[in-house]
């Protein structure tokens, strides 16, 4: 195969996982939302570093491999902090 | 202490330097209508040549006038050796910034109240971040006290013109991510006499639940910090000045 058509194909599948992957960082979002609705009607803490920690440990175990921890605890820590910033939407 | 419709004001000297001092100083604080009293008697100096308070006497005066006057006390907790006499005879026990990522002190701190539940003021660091901070904090609420108070006290930036920069927009950050009370404190935020009751104002509009400031009966004479101090004299301007912009905000003074 012409090595140009064969990363056009490869590419492809790399949009259509990044299709996915906004999908559900949407999917994502909707739920922290959520979360973060219900922890202000509770006065709880919006900051929970705990859980946080939580989180990384739960990608740590689910990592097969092909990234390393670190790359992936990276992408969430980005996530994470545009998860927070949720809380600002009212205004 | 703290509530939503309270701003707390907190005032005292640096440091407690003698008797005559301090007892002026509480008298002052007490006749301005504040309710609770700093005072530093375990100093951390950047210079070991500096005045490194008075210690254990210091304690003891700063115990006695804050009694004498009705005030509740803060002073700050420099290391685990002094941790047990501040905790027994000190209503709010304060890290300072420079302390700040001392977790050995901060989890000592958390163990020694998780029982009694007091107040701890911890200091922003001038090289932390607010998640720092707030990571902080978590050393001592995880040990099972939830009265942390948070206080921002200016970062190091570029910026000369003042001590250090006041980062006021911490205020409305913590506010939004943690629910615990956040002090400001205009004396090392601002290191200049002359900015203290504009940046108490400011801190206050910002959201702040209190309000710290450095008072000295004659600042020119302090061995601490006197550029920063409010004379004492102006104490009941200052209480005035974060009344009426706490007031604006449906806000009374505690």
């Amino acid at each position: 195969m012409d090595p140009l058509e064969k990363i056009n194909e490869l590419r492809s599948k790399v949009d259509e996982i990044d299709r996915k992957i906004v999908e559900l960082l949407n999917e994502r979002t909707r739920l922290v939302r959520e979360i973060i609705k219900i922890k202000k009607e509770n006065r709880l803490s919006l900051y929970d570093p705990k859980r946080e920690e939580e989180i990384f440990e739960k990608i740590r175990n689910a990592n097969p491999g092909d990234l390393y921890n670190e790359a992936l605890i990276d992408i969430y820590e980005t996530i994470l902090k545009w998860m927070k910033s949720l809380a600002d939407e009212e205004y | 202490m703290f509530a939503s419709d309270k701003v707390t004001l907190i005032a005292g000297p640096c440091s407690v330097e003698t008797r005559e001092q301090v007892f002026a100083a509480a008298k002052a604080v007490k006749e301005a209508g504040i309710k609770i009293f700093r005072g530093g008697a375990y100093k951390p100096r950047t210079s070991p040549y500096s005045f490194q308070g008075l210690g254990d006497e210091g304690l003891e005066l700063l115990v006695e006038a804050a009694k004498n006057y009705g005030l509740m006390t803060v002073t700050e907790v420099t290391e685990v050796d002094v941790l047990e006499k501040v905790h027994e005879k000190i209503d709010v026990i304060q890290v300072g910034a420079r302390n700040m990522d001392n977790y050995s002190l901060l989890k000592k701190i958390g163990a020694i109240t998780a029982e009694s539940k007091k107040w701890v003021l911890l200091k922003r660091s001038f090289a932390a971040t607010i998640e720092e901070l707030l990571l902080a904090a978590e050393y001592i609420l995880s040990a099972g006290n939830p009265n942390v108070i948070l206080c921002e006290r200016g970062i190091r930036t570029f910026e000369h013109a003042t001590r250090f920069t006041l980062d006021l927009n911490a205020v409305p950050v913590l506010k939004k991510l943690s629910t615990l009370p956040v002090v400001v404190d205009v004396s090392h935020g601002t290191g200049r006499a002359d900015m203290l009751i504009p940046m108490s104002r400011a801190a206050i509009a910002a959201g702040a639940d209190g309000v710290m400031i450095e008072a000295h009966p004659n600042p020119k004479e302090a061995l601490c910090d006197g550029q920063q101090s409010l004379q004492t004299s102006h104490l009941k301007e200052w209480v005035e000045e974060c009344r009426k912009v706490a007031s604006v905000l449906g806000k009374s003074l505690y």
